[in-house]
């Protein structure tokens, strides 16, 4: 991978973080579309982005803790390969996961939601239940 | 008029007028305010309670003060805009939502968190500045004079 893109380090951590954020976008938007009154848009856009972003620097917070235990061997683990700015990166590939998730696959997941909530229905009583507020 | 209907699980509260076997039943309370009562076999299990939008407030205001658990209770009707159960059943719902079982996530969230899960384990196995797929430079970057841990 170095030697195709002439990086100078290993960018497999940076794959994980992408994922870090790629991932969690998707189930933070299924849960905040089908338990929240929050619909697909900005606001739930930007919710979900800092939701990720919020797992993200959780993440950063036990890398640095599990550096001071552990000393020098976490540098292996932690992938921070001599890069002073490696916390950063890893945020905002993080980032950059949370906004691809929810630009590419947000009409695939909407799509999705949408069968599931119909099909699950009829054994939720939490859903009846939500006899709607207005009369 | 907006109205609002607070919906609660009480597996306590049955209605006095209610006939026998009738599904559900409606009563006033006083003018202006209805409850509905939802019955499984014998027992009232929901209440449904509308009143006026302003009365809201004064409501949770009042559950409020009845202690942590109608803290928590009015906590969730507000936040749900109408929605509030005993405190047992959102503990309940609470311990049990992570479950595929209570509240199955769309295929597309489990494929995601399956490629989610092999990233971390080839990550965890080689641990990450050592992935193959990575790396295979060592030379290349001592060529160039830089230190790396791989």
């Amino acid at each position: 991978m170095q030697r195709v893109f002439g990086f100078t380090r290993n960018h497999y951590d940076r794959i994980g973080h992408l994922a870090q954020g790629f991932v969690p976008a998707i189930v933070a938007r299924e849960i905040l579309i089908r338990r929240s009154p929050l619909r697909a848009g900005k606001w739930l856009f930007f919710i979900v982005l800092s939701v990720c972003l919020a797992i993200s620097a959780c993440y950063e917070l036990i890398e640095w803790w599990s550096a001071l235990i552990g000393g020098s061997a976490a540098d292996a683990f932690l992938g921070t390969q001599g890069d002073p700015f490696d916390t950063q990166a890893d945020m905002f590939m993080a980032l950059i996961g949370a906004v691809a998730a929810q630009v590419l696959l947000a009409r695939v997941h909407d799509r999705q939601i949408a069968k599931t909530a119909t099909e699950s229905t009829h054994h939720s009583s939490l859903t009846r239940a939500r006899l709607v507020a207005r009369l | 008029m907006y109205q609002h209907i607070d919906l609660y699980v009480n597996e306590y509260s049955v209605d006095p007028e209610a006939k026998d076997g009738a599904p559900w039943s409606c009563s006033s309370t006083e003018p202006g305010r209805w409850a509905l009562f939802l019955r499984s076999s014998s027992r009232s299990f929901l209440t449904a309670d509308t009143h006026a939008r302003e009365v809201t407030g004064a409501r949770c205001a009042a559950r409020s003060r009845r202690g942590v658990a109608g803290l928590v209770r009015s906590r969730a009707s507000r936040s749900h805009d109408v929605d509030s159960r005993s405190l047992s059943d959102l503990y309940r719902r609470a311990a049990a939502s992570a479950t595929a079982r209570r509240f199955p996530l769309t295929p597309l969230a489990y494929r995601l968190i399956f490629v989610h899960a092999l990233i971390l384990m080839l990550g965890g196995h080689y641990t990450y500045a050592q992935v193959r797929s990575g790396s295979g430079c060592s030379a290349y970057s001592a060529s160039r004079g830089i230190i790396t841990i791989a």
